[in-house]
Parts: structure tokens; sequence; C-alpha cells
């Protein structure tokens, strides 16, 4: 398990997703955005390098990225997004390249799915205070048929909320949540690809105490994982945020968590902060937005 | 005697056949074509088990619901066919309450339902299994499931008080609002499944029984050319649209090759998605909203080889007009509202 000190009485994370196809273009902003909030951890959340074959010319992407987000002194931690699998390299050789550079992210378990299952404990004084949990979020349904021996045409061309067949955090990933959580400890967790309940937020706005914008379908999740319903049982999530959408960027209240969808940071330059602080000994969580 | 008889077994032609047939919404005054055709079905389809898919309905007393019970499954009881249930989210509303309801059941010789361990949300999470014809081994799994009631129930099982503020949507993206298996009972199931697998050396084929449909049967009844669809969908699926994965612990254990529903009283469809195959709607009851047509159950074909057939049988189809509620006024789907004159 990686471990991070809290220096400060704030733990301070940035969240960014989908840097783009060009490392060179997203670094400066990367950069810019850390600055502005020197945080305590950033999170790469999917679609970080996408669509090199080349391992070399990855590993430079890669490096490029991880140094824009270590400006500051941060540690950094990746999710895998959809997108990922666009590159040459396996989500597991992506792994390598990121753990050579600083990355927190662990394998995990080998008998749940995805690669980078895993949990950052944050310390203070030696104790837990904070745990940020990191999913892999897979790809698009098409893994089905891959790995369940679905039929091809289980891709649906009505989904419920969106027009693409996003996969999702599975059953599984959920029941290892379920099985390593110490509910006395509040948790954060990331990932790509948002839950059917993130959808529902704008849907919800004056119930959900709405912030952001929503500008196109969310692109959830297409068979719910259960993961949102377990965290919100669980009680001691205190937020889950996620990426995937290019310009929806919102926030909203749902089963006494916060949720949150950032929007892609090459499109916008928009990142999602996100920081925990303990307020007469609850903890307490504050979300707000950066653009480089 | 008692034991073998309540035993599930393939049949010499390796063959089990399973009767859904739901929402009878009985009351103590039921009306009687409800034996009628439960009758037919038995005497048409022959099945080696009967599954009751929730709202079952009855009355404020345990008397009362034996009462119902006895005497709307008297085709059933008098064969010696055992049946089993799951509950619906009627059911819920009963003054009397499920482990009292579930009592009743079980007090019936040849019901193979059980409460479930205690420890689960709901009460009736069990699995029933089929043997092959020639041997103990089991070849298929029922597992029976308690979809509770509506959405909000998720407050309930999450232990919260009335007071937090918890928020649940008011509005969903298809409109549903029904609960689903809490993620404890998919956790049982999941974990149930692949203890067997681990203890049998092989993946045990598997049924999943409960009352309220899951999204991805209005997921499946939106792509009726991709997912196969056959039957009738004249409202809305009345799924949960919320829900603790339930569909996705099944596909990822790839041992349910089909989930069969009840609750929706104008649906009666079957289609497949990512390989399971999904069946809504076994409509029974006269005492409530119904289409003359629609209603009836469904008969799922399970095959010691581990393949799975399902089917809608329509009373209509079989006892003909004597299947119609009100012989002056037959009430049907838009293009079956026509007068049947005697």
């Amino acid at each position: 398990m990686s471990v991070i000190e809290m220096k400060r009485d704030i733990f301070c994370v940035i969240m960014v997703h989908s840097l783009g196809g060009s490392a060179e273009r997203a670094a400066p902003g990367l950069e810019k955005a850390v600055r502005a909030s020197p945080p305590d951890l950033v999170i790469l959340n999917g679609d970080i390098v996408c669509g090199i074959s080349d391992p070399d010319e990855f590993a430079s992407a890669a490096s490029l990225i991880a140094r824009a987000a270590g400006a500051t002194g941060a540690k950094f931690a990746v999710t895998f997004g959809d997108r990922d699998d666009k590159n040459g390299l396996t989500r597991a050789d992506q792994l390598a390249v990121y753990r050579s550079l600083g990355c927190l992210t662990e394998a995990g378990e080998d008998d749940i799915d995805g690669v980078g299952n895993c949990v950052i404990s944050v310390k203070k004084d030696g104790k837990t205070v904070l745990c940020v949990r990191l999913f892999d979020s897979h790809a698009e349904t098409t893994a089905y048929e891959r790995e369940y021996g679905s039929p091809s045409r289980s891709r649906l061309p009505y989904p419920l909320y969106s027009h693409y067949y996003m996969d999702g955090v599975r059953f599984n990933q959920t029941m290892w949540l379920r099985r390593t959580c110490d509910t006395e400890i509040p948790e954060l967790l990331f990932f790509h690809i948002p839950t059917p309940e993130h959808a529902q937020l704008p849907l919800n706005a004056s119930q959900v105490g709405f912030d952001g914008v929503q500008c196109e379908e969310v692109r959830c999740q297409t068979v719910n994982g259960g993961l949102s319903m377990t965290a919100a049982d669980l009680g001691n999530v205190l937020g889950i945020f996620c990426g995937n959408d290019e310009k929806n960027d919102f926030f909203g209240h749902w089963g006494g968590m916060t949720l949150g969808v950032a929007p892609s940071f090459a499109e916008t330059g928009t990142a999602h902060l996100i920081e925990f602080s303990r307020n007469d000994g609850k903890p307490c969580l504050h979300v707000s937005r950066i653009t480089a | 005697m008692s034991k073998e008889k309540k035993t599930l077994r393939f049949g010499k032609n390796g063959r089990f056949r399973v009767l859904m047939i739901s929402d009878f919404h009985g009351r103590p005054d039921f009306n009687p074509k409800l034996t009628a055709g439960i009758e037919a079905l038995m005497k048409y389809e022959k099945p080696d088990l009967v599954m009751l898919g929730g709202d079952q309905l009855c009355g404020t007393t345990k008397d009362e619901l034996r009462a119902f019970l006895s005497a709307c499954l008297e085709p059933v009881m008098s064969r010696g066919i055992p049946w089993a249930h799951v509950f619906g989210n009627h059911d819920d509303e009963q003054p009397m309450s499920k482990e009292e309801q579930e009592e009743v059941y079980e007090s019936f010789e040849l019901c193979l339902s059980q409460a479930g361990p205690s420890d689960l949300s709901g009460v009736g999470n069990y699995r029933l299994e089929v043997l092959e014809h020639a041997g103990d081994r089991p070849m298929y799994d029922l597992y029976a499931l308690d979809s509770h009631g509506e959405i909000r129930d998720y407050v309930k099982y999450f232990g919260l008080s009335d007071d937090t503020r918890f928020i649940l949507p008011d509005h969903f993206g298809a409109g549903c609002n029904q609960a689903s298996p809490m993620f404890d009972q998919v956790d049982w199931y999941f974990n149930t499944s692949k203890r067997r697998e681990r203890e049998l050396g092989y993946k045990v084929p598997a049924l999943m029984f409960m009352h309220v449909p899951i999204i991805e049967c209005q997921l499946a009844a939106r792509n009726p050319e991709e997912t196969g669809f056959i039957g009738h969908k004249r409202e809305s699926v009345g799924s949960g649209e919320l829900n603790s994965g339930v569909f996705m612990a099944a596909l990822q254990r790839g041992d349910v090759k089909g989930m069969f529903f009840g609750h929706d009283h104008y649906n009666v469809f079957q289609a497949e998605y990512c390989g399971i195959s999904l069946g809504v709607g076994s409509p029974m009851g006269y005492n409530m909203s119904a289409h003359d047509d629609l209603r009836g159950g469904r008969v799922i074909d399970i095959y010691e080889d581990g393949r799975m057939f399902h089917r809608s049988v329509r009373l209509l189809d079989i006892m003909g007009s004597a299947a119609v509620r009100d012989p002056s006024f037959f009430e049907g789907g838009d293009r079956y509202y026509i007068r049947i004159r005697e």
C-alpha cells in the first residue's frame, strides 16, 4: 500500500483526465494547474497518454506528464481509462512505465478485474486519516464479448444514458471495495468512467445541489456494477470522482457523498480540486475547479 | 418419500420444466378464474416446479394467506408438484411482515422456499438445486432473490435514520424508481456460485428469479433487434434504474443463463443481453389491472447439458375465452379492443 504523509491540515488532490493525444501540449497546462494550487497528490484519472504505439515514445510522453504533475513536488497516481487501451503497450506495461516515474498506483490483486485497483493511504502522525482508492474502469462493453463470451450484438444502439458502450467498475471490484474498506477511515474514490448514478445528477439538479454544467450526455457505465450504491452504504466514502466526458463539468451530492464528473483536460484545461480536511473532528470535503 | 418428492431432479429426457407465474394480487375473495388458469397451465405444460414470481399478496392474517394459497395452488398441490416463491414489492406493503408470510409459505409440505440467510437483506434469498437424472450431481442452480419495493428501501437498508440528508433522486432517465436486490444479496449469490464451482469442480449453470425487473430489461426492450426481443411491451418496464450490480455480477460469474421477473402487468417479453436471457412478466391475476391476451405464465425448460429455453404461455391460447375476465368486454392491447358477443 502506498503511503503519503499529510503535511498540512488540508489534503489537496488535483484530478485531471483525458490529456489528449499530445503530451507536449498538455504538460504546460498541467504544470500551470499544479502550480496554481500546490496539491499533495495529482491524480491522472484515465486517458493519460493516448495513441502511441512505440514504447520509447510512450515513456517520453509519460515522463513529460509526470514531470508536470510533480512540478511542485507532489506525488502522482494514475488510473486507466478507455483510451489508454489505444496505446501499443498493455495496461500492465504502461503502469510499469508510470511507476518508474514515481507513480503511486499499484497493480492490485490478481483475482479482480483490471490493472491498478489500489489504495493510497494518507497518514498523519503515523495514523491513516484518509484512503484514496483507485479503480480501473476498463474501456467498452465490447470487452464482454472477449471476456464473458457475450454475443457481439450486445452492443446496443440505444443504451440508457449515452450512446457510448462504456464499461466501468465491475462487480468484483465493488466486492473488493466492500471487503477491504475500513469504514472508520474516510475514503475518496477515483476512476475514469462515471457510474449511472453520476448520470442521475443533472436530472435531479435541485435535489442534489448540482454545481456545474452538463453540455452533453454523461458517458457513464452501461451495466451498473453497483459501486455507487455500495459506497453510499459503506458511509465512509466522501466522494467519487470520474472523468470520461469531454465538456460535462459538475458536482452533486448523492447518497451522502459528493459525486463529480470532470471535463477533458485537453479540451477545457479544467482540473478538479478536491480538498480534504477535518472540521471539529468531522471529515469534510471541499471541491472546486482550476482552469489552466 | 416426502424428501424425494421435494428433490428436484431432471427427467428421463434430460429436461426439467419450471413454470413461473406471478402477480396474483390475491384477495380473500379472489376470482376463481385464477385457480382455473393455474389448472390449465398445469394440465397443459406439466411443469416439474412452479415458481411464484411475487405479489401473491393476500389478506391481513396468516390464516387468510394460508387459505388463499391452498385454494389457488390446489392444482399444483393436488398433483404433488413442488413449488417456491419470491416476494414482490406489494407483498412488502402487507400488514403482515415478510417473515410472517414466509412462515405460512414454508408450512406447506411441497413449498421449497426458504427464508435464506438471516444476515442478508430481505426475506427469501435462497438457492435450489436440480440434480441429474441418474445420480446426485447438481446440474442446475435456481437462485431466488428478494427484490424489495422502491428505491427508497435502500435508505432503510443503509441503516440511516430518516433525518439523515440522504438523497435518492426523484427523476430517472427512464422514469423508474423500483428497488432491486441489495448489495449483500448479490454478494451472497456471487460467493455461493464461486464456492460451488470450487467444491464441485465445475460451473453449475443457473437461473435467477426475482420480482422487480432490472434495468437491463429496459435496455433490452429499447433495442429489440439486437436483443432478439419477442413479446409485448405495452408499458414502460417497471425496473429499478439504480442497482447493486446484479446483472454485472451474473455476467462476471458466467453461470446465469436466464433471469426471470414478474412485476409488469402489461409487459410480457423475452430478450437476450450479453448472453443472458431475460424473461419479463408472467401476470396471472384477475384482481388487478391486466390484459386478457397477456395473462399467463412463463415456461422455462432447462436441460441436463446446460441448455435453457423459455417462452411465455398465454391462458388465452390454452383456455380460449374462459381466460377472459369479463366475457362482455375484452381487455387487451390496442388492436385487441374488441367486444366479444356471446
